[in-house]
């Protein structure tokens, strides 16, 4: 395991801190800061992230894309999608090519003494 | 140098069968995220529904690694994987910043839902991704990630790609931060599908 870095191993008090009570300090100090980041009046926040621009294929596709969400809303408010076999089968085998292509790519690439991974 | 989920010991270490069982319990995710997705109380998208598809995709083949945070360095194509004392924080992070945009910026009014939604699910997807939470599968395990998070909000989840190479070559160059290439594509091909239908 790697060594774990300085500020890991002591609390604020000087004292030597068990791992996972510094991790856990570490992970909330992440999740703050990453919330902070993410608030309005922060640089870029105010609005929605920078999405495609419009062009015109992309307001087709979304009227298309809209039509057909809000034709399979439930009275309930929960979709309702009816999957077919055949569908979650090709769903899931593109999933399966794409992680082949990712492995190979990676080897090609590969480093000695990491496992590859996809 | 074999990927680590290549061939199962449960299977002989076969690499056909191996791959047929993986297909067949990720087509068993897929059904299981639609059931959740279109249910009165879905899952929250957290640590835990992470782990849950990572450990439905693998605990036929790979049972002591499904659903389970990796515990050593690796390298994926994108050379992105954290270290392993970061998975955790930043998985969550990741999820907690999902459920925080949503939450606050959500359009009530179409199209701008729309590419909402879709955004927000690659930037997920991206991000959980580029951690690179477990040993193997983290292609397999974003991609129904996704399409949960597209289903949740009553997107159909991606299904072919008619054009592979311009998804791939978006993913693969795709930051969480700077993905507007993914959600083009990813429009182009979820309208596609919707006028098929």
């Amino acid at each position: 395991m790697a060594e774990l870095p300085e500020r890991w191993k002591t609390l604020e008090s000087g004292a030597p801190a068990p791992y996972w009570v510094a991790a856990v300090d570490e992970a909330r100090r992440d999740i703050n800061l990453a919330l902070e980041d993410a608030k309005p009046g922060r640089a870029g926040n105010d609005d929605p992230r920078e999405y495609p621009r419009n062009m015109p294929q992309d307001r087709d596709n979304l009227k298309v894309l809209a039509a057909g969400r809000r034709s399979r809303l439930q009275s309930n408010g929960r979709p309702r999608f009816d999957l077919t076999d055949a569908e979650i089968e090709r769903s899931t085998q593109t999933a399966m090519r794409l992680a082949d292509a990712s492995k190979s790519q990676a080897e090609a690439r590969a480093a000695a003494g990491k496992p590859l991974s996809a | 140098m074999p990927g680590a989920f290549d061939a199962s010991a449960e299977f002989g270490y076969d690499p056909l069968p191996t791959a047929e069982e993986i297909q067949h319990s990720g087509q068993n995710v897929l059904r299981w995220l639609e059931a959740i997705a279109t249910s009165e109380t879905p899952w929250a998208v957290d640590v835990r529904l992470i782990q849950e598809i990572h450990f439905r995709w693998f605990e036929t083949t790979f049972p002591a690694d499904a659903g389970r945070f990796r515990t050593q360095m690796v390298l994926n194509r994108k050379g992105s994987a954290a270290e392993v004392e970061a998975i955790l924080p930043a998985v969550q992070s990741a999820c907690e910043n999902w459920t925080w945009r949503r939450e606050r910026f959500r359009p009530s009014d179409d199209p701008e839902l729309i590419k909402f939604i879709v955004a927000e699910a690659n930037t997920l997807a991206i991000r959980v991704y580029d951690v690179h939470p477990f040993i193997d599968g983290n292609t397999r395990a974003t991609w129904h990630l996704r399409n949960y998070l597209l289903m949740l909000d009553g997107i159909r989840p991606l299904i072919d790609l008619a054009d592979p190479s311009s998804y791939e070559h978006a993913w693969w160059s795709a930051a969480s931060d700077n993905h507007a290439q993914v959600d083009s594509v990813v429009l182009n091909e979820l309208a596609l599908q919707e006028r098929s239908d």
